[in-house]
């Protein structure tokens, strides 16, 4: 290795607790050499990073629970307590969020906290309104209504949490309202789901093509979007989380769609529409292994595609050999590991070129 | 030293070698390292690399069912051996991520098999022994299987076992000591973590540190399950989630003292004081709910060990425990309700004492 180079990679090179680790073996350091290497590369948190640690994250787990608390309270649906009472607590609890945010400004942790208590309390008032009215609307209307209201404190909140709870609310919305009007026929599907829980409902309401087409176009446009302002350097954009959370929903809907094509032979009910969800599926993951390699690095959203893409590699291929199973499964074991083998590889690989480059 | 930024490698061991720690000339040392560093993934590559192994166990296992390769209990005993026998030789003699995924696919498929073919032995209950089994072979794999993700499954293939036999006994009131014992094992080896580097065992170390973890979490999890009693009469998944609770908390209040000693100053101060009963207080509040407690003594040590995958973990945990504690119905939601909020105001009243206890203005977070 050129000299040089040593230098200035060691000078641009940031020590984490996994890189000392691997030093600390390689130089044969004893305890006390560890120990202050961790105090030196700020490891071993002193009494300024404790404090702020401490500030940060016993706000958000305080503030959370309560919310999480405030919402259970109200799902109980307490006769005892008159529907005025229950709408007033709801409306201070709200006002006093606002206010927090506001005197604490947007941009703190605090005020941060506070509009994303704001936000997810509008959806708790939404509900106590339809328990206690019994209004007969659609669930979906509950999801796109609360997005709706919090759209406005999304746009100047200038945080990921809030966007990220807009984007749940729509996909959770969109899905409700596939299910109940445009195609009641899943209804049932989701009634069964419902019983076993939230997830056993996404992964049945998922086992309709257009439905999960649509959910994947929704949040590849949201991904898309989030990249193109974060690329123009927007500063609150420029966290990871939010962006490889939505690419997750994408990838998990992209999958769900190309699988229900792979397998169509099963479905009852089908149009030409469904090779579309292959098409996306490629397009995604060719889109994306050129962009988070070559102008965005995130090994976290590259290894997600290669995962989804051993997953429907190896589906088709044991689709291609449902005649012969038997000896197929030799196949295919085979097949996963030699893919899994070449991802870890490749993610390496890349991994690297970005430290060379 | 400010939390905000990193050190640079040429920073910290430019100073290691002024202070007399290192000898001149390092740099070309640390290069080479550097080098070999980009052979590690981060947890989200290996989390793939044992998903694909898994399933590829499972493809392979399917094959040898369907084409009856081997019938009997005894052949299935040997054939199992045999495939783990050969998972270990390959493992330790090639080092190419394809002989990899084969060794750990091989092994797990014939740990499987091993399971299966325990009848054959004909010394009592098949389920018994096939758990047991699967114990023997995996503690022996720990040490014996030179692969960080094969040593971090074994120890979730053992506890899980373990957790079987407990529910098959009708003994399932231990859990409720298993989570606290399994957390006190992982604290323990994340906390001499620094001796396990310097005595180069924390190869072997640090998966089982990562495997004691998530078992602990997979235990606190089965608090959440609950099952209506017309289906299952007086069937408890996970009795009196308060030991849990109580011996987690007095875990998080031994790291509080160990761990926050220098930002409380001394021990006995009344912050320091202030804090352990605020911690009572937490546990008091969650009594019900373990989880929120085992989370917070995850994100505390990931936090001191400047471990941000551990960190994330705890944050990880915290939220699937309190989604799921909050779908459950086994607790009514008045009862979650009331725990919620009050842990939620302890934990805001704890920050705010500790603040003012720091003299730090309380303007910190508009910073």
């Amino acid at each position: 290795m050129d000299p040089e180079s040593i230098r200035v990679d060691l000078e641009h090179e940031a020590v984490d607790a996994e890189r000392l680790r691997l030093l600390a073996v390689q130089f044969q350091f004893d305890d006390q050499a560890y120990k202050r290497a961790s105090e030196l590369a700020g490891l071993s948190p002193d009494a300024d990073m404790w404090t702020g640690l401490i500030d940060r994250f016993l706000l958000v787990y305080g503030t959370a629970l309560i919310v999480a608390g405030v919402a259970a309270f109200f799902a109980y649906n307490w006769d005892g307590l008159d529907k005025f009472a229950k709408f007033s607590l709801l409306e201070v609890a709200i006002v006093i969020c606002v206010l927090m945010a506001w005197l604490k400004k947007l941009d703190s942790l605090a005020g941060k906290s506070g509009l994303f208590a704001a936000g997810f309390l509008v959806g708790v008032l939404l509900a106590v309104f339809g328990q206690t009215y019994q209004t007969g609307a659609d669930p979906y209307s509950l999801f796109l209504g609360w997005a709706l209201l919090i759209s406005g404190w999304a746009v100047i909140g200038r945080q990921s949490g809030l966007w990220l709870l807009f984007a749940v609310l729509i996909n959770l919305g969109l899905i409700l309202y596939w299910e109940q009007v445009l195609n009641p026929a899943m209804e049932g599907v989701g009634e069964i789901g419902r019983i076993f829980g939230p997830f056993l409902w996404l992964f049945l309401m998922m086992s309709d093509y257009q439905l999960a087409q649509l959910v994947f176009v929704v949040n590849a446009l949201v991904l898309i979007a989030w990249e193109y302002f974060s690329g123009q350097g927007v500063h609150w954009m420029q966290g990871r989380w939010f962006p490889r959370v939505i690419a997750s929903f994408a990838l998990l809907a992209a999958v769900a769609a190309t699988l229900l094509l792979i397998f169509a032979q099963f479905l009852t009910d089908k149009d030409d529409q469904l090779f579309l969800g292959g098409i996306g599926f490629l397009l995604f993951i060719a889109l994306s292994s050129g962009y988070y390699r070559k102008i965005r690095q995130d090994l976290y959203i590259l290894a997600s595609c290669m995962l989804s893409l051993i997953v429907v590699v190896t589906s088709a291929v044991a689709r291609a050999l449902e005649d012969d199973l038997d000896t197929g499964w030799l196949l295919l074991s085979l097949l996963v590991i030699g893919q899994t083998a070449a991802g870890a590889v490749w993610l390496r690989t890349v991994a690297r070129s970005w430290r060379t480059a | 030293m400010k939390a905000d930024r990193q050190r640079s490698l040429a920073e910290v061991f430019g100073r290691l070698e002024a202070e007399g720690y290192l000898e001149p000339g390092w740099q070309e040392q640390v290069g080479a390292a550097m080098a070999t560093f980009d052979q590690k993934q981060p947890w989200y590559v290996r989390a793939m690399v044992g998903f694909g192994a898994w399933f590829a166990s499972l493809l392979l296992i399917v094959f040898i069912m369907s084409v009856d390769f081997v019938s009997t209990s005894g052949g299935h005993l040997r054939f199992g051996l045999m495939l783990v026998a050969a998972a270990v030789m390959l493992r330790r003699s090639l080092v190419n991520d394809f002989a990899r995924q084969t060794a750990l696919a091989l092994s797990l498929a014939g740990q499987v098999f091993m399971a299966i073919g325990m009848d054959w032995f004909d010394l009592g209950d098949d389920f018994e022994l096939a758990m047991l089994a699967l114990i023997l072979i995996n503690s022996l794999l720990i040490k014996f299987y030179p692969d960080s993700v094969h040593r971090f499954l074994s120890v979730i293939i053992i506890m899980s076992s373990w957790v079987g036999l407990l529910y098959y006994w009708e003994t399932q009131f231990l859990l409720s000591w298993l989570t606290p014992l399994l957390t006190i094992g992982f604290v323990y080896l994340v906390l001499q973590e620094r001796r396990f580097v310097v005595d180069r065992k924390d190869l072997l170390i640090r998966p089982i540190a990562a495997g004691l973890m998530v078992s602990a979490f997979g235990c606190v999890m089965l608090s959440t399950v609950y099952i209506i009693p017309e289906l299952i009469l007086n069937f408890e998944f996970y009795p009196h989630p308060w030991v849990t609770t109580l011996a987690c908390g007095l875990i998080l209040l031994y790291l509080e003292q160990k761990l926050l000693g220098k930002v409380l100053r001394e021990m006995r101060s009344w912050p320091a004081i202030v804090v352990s009963y605020l911690t009572l207080l937490l546990m008091t509040a969650a009594l019900a709910a373990p989880g929120l407690i085992f989370s917070l003594i995850v994100i505390l040590l990931g936090t001191a060990q400047g471990n941000r995958s551990m960190s994330g973990a705890g944050l990880a945990f915290l939220t699937i425990f309190t989604a799921a504690f909050f779908y459950g119905i086994q607790t009514t939601m008045l009862m979650k309700s009331a725990m919620l909020v009050l842990t939620g105001l302890t934990v805001l009243l704890g920050r705010a004492l500790l603040l003012y206890a720091l003299r730090l203005p309380q303007e910190h977070d508009d910073a």
